[in-house]
């Protein structure tokens, strides 16, 4: 079990007023069976009616919808939570997570790195499985930022040979459905200063297995999840749309320490 | 049911007037046109409706039972009835919506289910349209430029009067309400059934809403009138299909949507009608298994059948269909309005061998249905009457009961010898007569 503190900051700056602004936030962690939320503080500015809800995932959203004119736009979320990857519990599987989604369909590439896959994996576990498809797609593919963006899809990452945690983890998550084992896409932060971070999760006899291909390791305690769901476009940790803006330049801040 | 040719080019005159148009894509481009009225009516007869209206009830029941199971318990998927990759890849099952429960548990509030009679008379279903089916109100107003054209052929025939369904329409509204005012959004002018939208917020007393009229806030949706004031909407009949509904949840370049709609619909705060998610419902693949989920949900025999349907998904259907393409209708499961249907028998050997490989390719996208002979119906063209193939489009209304809506929209083939009857594709329609007795 660890102990983690951990802060996320986002800060928006337009060059010229928004009206109308909505947003979705997926930016708080959630409590279940192995991660607990024992501090939790929150401050978004501005703001007017702040409404916490669900999405179909079972993510925690904060929903908000400011009309009065603003240039900048803030997000900070502090806290303590303490994760032992130990203590997860079964969950029934959603169907969901084994088929392709939006950004996991497999093309060309993906499938072909499927099939050598299938050939390794004959008899193997779920786990062991994603184990060997990491290992298959990391021989493939190099961390480089400003390759990919948000619209990227697995194959057309996998094409580019070149990319970030978002695309390791949909290719990841695209090789491991096709090779019929369940995946899941996760948002989160790992121990650190930096970004979010984006992995993977397989469904492993009733366990959901982290993994992370980005760095070539298994999720452990130092590791905290904000939101799940089929790919990327189910996790966006902050969805908006306002009118009015011109430019607009993001700073984020992701740290978690152990204590 | 002749009495009402002579006043054919004028109630076609009024109905142009009204503006009853269709809106037609075609090649990106917008074309708005007139939706031909055909004066002969197609006649139901007493003992024939009470057929049909127990056959939809049943369907509908079974249909609403399994939406609220797939969007639940999947108990259906479990016990087997149902491959799960009709559900999981079926491009209408919206994972978002999962676990929500609708006011009154109804998701098909209103449904528009197509029908045909062969030449040996039995009806079958060809489609179930469970999101947002369109057409109620072009038999309403012709039925009323009738009867002022021609008051005696209402004196003389014993014809339910379709004129009820603005206030049927008005109870589910009420019904499922939860807690405010009831709005019909309409995504604007451009969509192909503007006119429909406008004519039944005036039937039910609706507010008619753009989507820059309401917003969400607090999990509770809002209509803003012009000036400034709020108002709090309890049901919101939106014509606007789930993909572009919420931007937050959905389609994020929408700009036809209400951002957080989901959200307040989740929260119960605002029942949606129909409910975003049906899709998955009256997907062409799923309509294959619509007589099992009766017998699964009911317990019951499925009162109406189903067109002989072939699904290629399956190893000896595929054999089947590939065998006989000629003599089979084969449709594209995602595809709807009339668009991506393909009669065998009409296409050249390339392009059969196309469809060939396309079929072999992703067997679960098609369906392949025998022809049915459809019973011709009486149309009257370039002076004089001539036979049509024809379908009928009856809404059946679900609030605190389903009833099943004493008219209907009967659509007709301009060409003759055509099986294709969608207006989108150029038809024409007919009034609907159910004698009462």
């Amino acid at each position: 079990m660890q102990r983690l503190e951990f802060s996320y900051s986002m800060k928006i700056a337009f060059s010229s007023p928004v009206v109308r602004h909505c947003f979705s936030l997926r930016c708080l962690p959630f409590s279940n069976a192995h991660q607990r939320v024992c501090e939790l503080f929150l401050e978004v500015s501005p703001h007017n009616v702040l409404t916490e809800t669900a999405d179909g995932f079972g993510n925690r959203i904060l929903t908000d919808r400011i009309t009065q004119e603003h240039t900048d736009f803030s997000v900070y979320v502090s806290g303590i939570a303490e994760v032992d990857i130990t203590a997860k519990e079964k969950e029934e599987l959603n169907g969901i997570y084994k088929y392709p989604s939006q950004y996991t369909h497999c093309g060309e590439r993906l499938n072909e790195v499927a099939e050598i896959c299938r050939v390794q994996c004959q008899g193997e576990t779920p786990t062991q499985t994603a184990g060997i498809v990491m290992a298959e797609l990391r021989r493939r593919f190099t961390y480089q930022s400003g390759v990919t963006n948000i619209q990227t899809t697995a194959e057309e990452a996998l094409a580019g040979g070149k990319g970030v945690c978002q695309d390791y983890a949909h290719m990841q998550i695209a090789v491991c459905r096709a090779l019929g084992v369940p995946a899941r896409y996760v948002v989160g932060m790992q121990e650190g200063t930096g970004e979010t971070h984006a992995w993977a999760e397989i469904y492993d006899n009733g366990i959901w297995v982290g993994i992370d291909p980005t760095n070539n390791k298994w999720v452990d305690d130092r590791y905290l999840t904000l939101s799940h769901g089929r790919d990327f476009a189910d996790c966006g940790i902050n969805r908006g749309l306002f009118i009015g803006g011109g430019t607009q330049t993001q700073t984020i801040e992701a740290t978690v320490r152990v204590v | 049911m002749y009495g009402l040719i002579d006043h054919k080019d004028e109630i076609n005159r009024l109905l142009s007037r009204y503006g009853v148009k269709f809106g037609i894509y075609k090649q990106n481009e917008f074309h708005e046109r007139l939706f031909p009225f055909d004066t002969i009516p197609r006649i139901l007869t007493k003992d024939e409706f009470a057929f049909l209206e127990r056959g939809l009830t049943q369907r509908v029941l079974a249909l609403n039972l399994f939406l609220n199971d797939i969007y639940g318990e999947k108990k259906v998927l479990r016990d087997g009835v149902l491959p799960e990759d009709f559900v999981y890849r079926s491009t209408g099952f919206l994972p978002p919506c999962e676990h929500i429960t609708p006011s009154k548990r109804v998701y098909n509030h209103i449904s528009g289910i197509d029908l045909v009679q062969g030449k040996d008379l039995t009806w079958y279903v060809l489609e179930d349209n469970l999101r947002i089916p369109s057409g109620a109100s072009y038999p309403m107003i012709a039925r009323d430029l009738c009867r002022r054209a021609s008051p005696s052929t209402f004196q003389n025939n014993a014809v339910f009067d379709n004129r009820s369904y603005g206030k049927m329409l008005k109870k589910v509204l009420d019904d499922v309400n939860l807690g405010g005012i009831n709005v019909i959004l309409t995504p604007g002018r451009y969509n192909s059934a503007f006119f429909e939208h406008s004519y039944l917020a005036e039937q039910t007393g609706a507010v008619f809403a753009m989507p820059q009229d309401l917003f969400v806030e607090g999990n509770v949706l809002y209509y803003s009138e012009y000036s400034g004031t709020r108002r709090r909407v309890g049901t919101v009949y939106r014509r606007i299909s789930d993909e572009y509904l919420d931007p937050m949840t959905f389609l994020p370049e929408s700009l036809l949507g209400v951002p957080h709609l989901l959200d307040a619909y989740r929260a119960g705060n605002v029942a949606v009608v129909n409910a975003p998610g049906n899709g998955v419902a009256d997907d062409k693949g799923l309509y294959y298994f619509v007589p099992a989920l009766i017998r699964y949900y009911l317990g019951e025999t499925p009162i109406l059948e189903n067109a002989p349907t072939f699904l290629p998904y399956y190893e000896k259907d595929l054999h089947y269909v590939l065998e006989n393409l000629d003599k089979l209708v084969i449709k594209d499961v995602s595809e709807s309005g009339g668009y991506g249907v393909l009669f065998g028998s009409n296409l050249s050997s390339h392009e059969r061998e196309t469809l060939r490989a396309a079929i072999l390719d992703c067997p679960r996208r098609f369906i392949a249905q025998e022809v049915i002979d459809f019973k011709d119906l009486s149309v009257f063209e370039d002076g004089k009457v001539t036979a049509r193939k024809a379908d009928l489009r009856a809404f059946v209304l679900y609030g605190d009961e389903i009833s099943v809506w004493k008219g209907g929209l009967t659509r007709f083939a301009r060409e003759e010898g055509s099986y294709v009857v969608n207006s989108s594709q150029g038809g024409g329609f007919k009034d609907t007569w159910v004698l009462s007795r």
